[in-house]
């Protein structure tokens, strides 16, 4: 394996100039100031964090939840250390500040996208954009925000076969959060798919991985299922016996009542 | 240090101690590390008889509000023993001496933790010593360490803590209960892993000499718990290995691309080929345009179906119009373009000019972000102005004048500067992707005022250095939006 591990302390470069993200320097030595997998290009050396909060940037696209709703903005917790603001104007039409609660309330789900964040960590989101909008419907599950790449997938081939083979909806938040929408047992199986994303996240060909455990999964489901139909089949005849006996006999008896 | 019992030997006198140990040993150390499912980072540390829990939280808001500091994170540590940790039943709560530990272990940390990374938050060390043998602010220190490093903390290094202290005369490393309780003195230190020390304190009489020597000792147990540590956290994240794959590569590639601190979210649609083939390596260009593309082709849609539906309308106009235009024709070819497009854009109304400012405006913002971005979002846009050219041409069919204009295109180029703006915005609107390219070019040789031109200018150079990226996105198939998906979605409108 040529994932090296690196922990805090780690010496990773001599050439100061290299030092990226994940990285300080110390008397023109680079060392790795957090736990993750090396990653050495030719003018940057970093470090792939495997654990850690999600801290926002600009331009990421989070899914977010309100939590205040004041006269012009709306706070939203962004699964950060910091809540995120929206403020009316980033809404796309102009909002009057009573009809807020009514577009946003508290506890709804938005896809936003983050539009500046200051040296204060004050952080503006930004609604104006076709993609972003209001979450209806579908639920989220949230992964921890380190394992988001292994959850797209190299070039997003983790996220297209996720969608093909459970054939629901996937929007992946910047902040860990995952926006799933399809049939209940299809999300179920999908949210099942992404915990053991996020259990094995380091794992070498995680894609095939998954797509062998659908794969399972859904034999499973096959297998399991005919079983069940057959149950109801046979209590639904029985059923039907009955009232079909009893259809007969009442029959039966106005036949053989005498005053007809 | 009192009252020892008189038969107690705490060092015999082949230099063994009461648990077997050398003087230069440290009590055998187990470590596990995110025991706590709740707690960001968490470790569970037992050293000789020491049990100790710890649970890292954060970095998080920090409460009370005004604890906050505008330019770092707060560092709280919380040092507390258990009740049960001891023989005689603790008084649960802080203490005097709880509150001294949580304190100068707090103190032990605020070095190496990079706390300016968070303004405004708060992280929290929680430490439980769950049974007490003497040494737990060292055994404390040691849990955090790895704690915070689980939690995903950038540190400059790991803290390590260690105590030597006198028994019977001599300087011993790392004591247990009964040597604490009997011995002349206790010196716990904590130091980072180039041996700056973070935390001393000493309880009882040393010399300068011993001193020194301690520090030695200490120095080596350090060491030896460093390694501990480090070998408990590099198993912690390895990957376990079992199929080597030859993905592993790309897949490395690709975590670093994504991983980078500001990737776009990604919303990726079906690619049934991709999700077998481990493609090859694609380079940071191409991934991002597949991110950046995205995020385009909804509005485009969005564009194209409104122009097609008023553009409908708009061609008996447009048809009536045609003789103003004729005549204006004839005198200077650009202009009744231009006052084409303006009807044009008049009869599709202020919604479609404000889509299309608002396209403009988002071209801009990515473009600083991203000039990949930019070069999509101009390329995809272009097809839909298509239903510009399809009228044009028909206008064309009817009106000589018109045709002649195809014709002196080329020539343009030596007519006067405004001719040529006006033309080369008049390709833009109507050209396919290719001719847009073209016309991008020749845009490119004249220096234009206005912005768009620029743009136009900048994206013809992308375009020029990177038609095969272009195409090689092909597997690529992007993006139905989350939004279109049929069972969800609607924007608020």
């Amino acid at each position: 394996m040529d994932k090296k591990i690196v922990i805090p302390g780690d010496l990773l470069s001599d050439d100061v100039k290299k030092s990226g993200y994940g990285t300080y320097v110390k008397n023109d030595k680079i060392y790795s100031s957090l736990c993750g997998i090396e990653s050495l290009k030719e003018d940057k050396v970093g470090v792939i964090p495997l654990a850690g909060a999600y801290i926002p940037s600009v331009n990421d696209v989070v899914i977010g939840v309100v939590i205040v709703v004041t006269p012009s903005n709306w706070i939203l917790d962004i699964a950060a250390p910091y809540d995120g603001l929206l403020h009316v104007s980033e809404y796309p039409r102009r909002v009057e500040s009573r009809e807020m609660p009514e577009i946003l309330d508290v506890g709804d789900s938005v896809i936003l996208r983050v539009r500046d964040v200051d040296s204060s960590m004050k952080i503006e989101l930004a609604l104006r954009d076709p993609n972003l909008h209001k979450l209806r419907t579908g639920q989220i599950v949230e992964v921890e925000p380190v394992k988001v790449p292994r959850v797209i997938g190299h070039g997003g081939s983790m996220i297209s076969m996720l969608k093909k083979e459970t054939n629901c909806s996937i929007f992946v938040g910047q902040n860990g959060r995952i926006w799933i929408d399809g049939k209940d047992e299809d999300i179920e199986l999908l949210s099942k798919a992404l915990r053991k994303i996020e259990a094995e996240a380091q794992r070498s060909g995680l894609t095939d991985r998954i797509y062998n455990f659908l794969k399972n999964e859904r034999m499973k489901e096959k297998e399991s299922k005919p079983v069940e139909f057959l149950k109801n089949e046979k209590t639904d005849v029985s059923v039907a016996k009955e009232d079909h006996s009893e259809d007969i006999y009442r029959k039966i008896d106005v036949l053989l009542d005498p005053k007809n | 240090m009192s009252n020892k019992p008189e038969n107690l030997t705490l060092i015999t006198d082949d230099g063994l101690r009461l648990d077997g140990r050398r003087a230069d040993e440290i009590r055998p150390m187990k470590i596990e590390v995110g025991v706590l499912s709740r707690a960001d980072g968490s470790c569970y540390l037992e050293w000789g008889r020491n049990k100790i829990l710890v649970g890292v939280f954060g970095p998080r808001e920090a409460h009370p509000r005004r604890s906050q500091r505008a330019d770092s994170a707060v560092i709280r540590y919380r040092y507390n023993m258990a009740s049960f940790s001891v023989e005689d039943r603790a008084r649960p709560g802080p203490s005097r001496r709880s509150i001294e530990i949580s304190k100068v272990s707090r103190e032990a940390f605020e070095p190496v933790i990079m706390a300016e990374l968070f303004p405004k938050t708060a992280i929290d060390i929680f430490v439980e010593v769950l049974q007490a043998d003497a040494g737990t602010r060292t055994a404390a220190i040691n849990a955090s360490s790895i704690a915070l490093a689980d939690a995903g903390i950038p540190m400059k290094g790991l803290i390590t803590s260690c105590a030597f202290g006198k028994v019977d005369g001599k300087i011993v490393l790392d004591l247990n209960k009964e040597e604490d309780n009997y011995g002349e003195a206790d010196f716990p230190v904590a130091m980072t892993q180039d041996g700056e020390i973070t935390l001393i304190q000493m309880d009882g009489n040393l010399t300068p000499d011993e001193i020194k020597q301690g520090l030695e000792l200490v120095k080596k147990g350090c060491k030896e718990i460093l390694e501990i540590q480090q070998a408990v956290l590099r198993k912690k994240f390895e990957t376990p290995v079992e199929e080597v794959s030859e993905e592993t590569a790309p897949e490395k590639g690709a975590e670093k691309e994504v991983l980078e601190p500001s990737p776009v979210a990604a919303i990726v649609e079906e690619t049934p080929e991709e999700a077998e083939e481990p493609e090859v390596e694609i380079s940071e260009e191409v991934e991002a345009e597949i991110l950046a593309s995205e995020v385009i082709p909804d509005f485009e849609d969005e564009l194209e179906e409104e122009i097609e539906e008023e553009l409908e309308e708009s061609e008996e106009d447009l048809e009536t119009e045609e003789e103003e235009f004729e005549e204006e024709a004839l005198e200077e070819e650009a202009e009744p373009e231009e006052d084409l497009e303006e009807d044009l854009e008049e009869d599709l109304g202020e919604e479609l000019e404000e889509e299309e400012e608002e396209l403009e405006e988002e071209e801009f913002e990515e473009e600083a972000l991203e000039e990949e971005t930019e070069l999509e979002a101009s390329l995809e846009c272009a097809p839909e102005l298509k239903e510009f050219d399809e009228i044009e041409a028909r206008l064309e069919k009817e009106d000589a004048s018109i045709e002649a204009e195809e014709e002196i295109e080329p020539e343009a180029e030596e007519a006067t500067e405004e001719g040529l703006e006006e033309e080369a915005e008049i390709e833009e609107t109507a050209a396919s992707e290719e001719e847009n390219i073209e016309a991008e070019a020749e845009a490119e040789e004249e220096a234009e005022p206005e912005v768009e031109a620029e743009e136009i200018s900048t994206e013809a150079e992308e375009a020029e250095e990177e038609p095969e990226e272009e195409k090689s996105e092909g597997p690529w198939k992007v993006v139905k939006d989350p939004s279109e998906a049929g069972t969800r979605g609607e924007k608020d409108e």
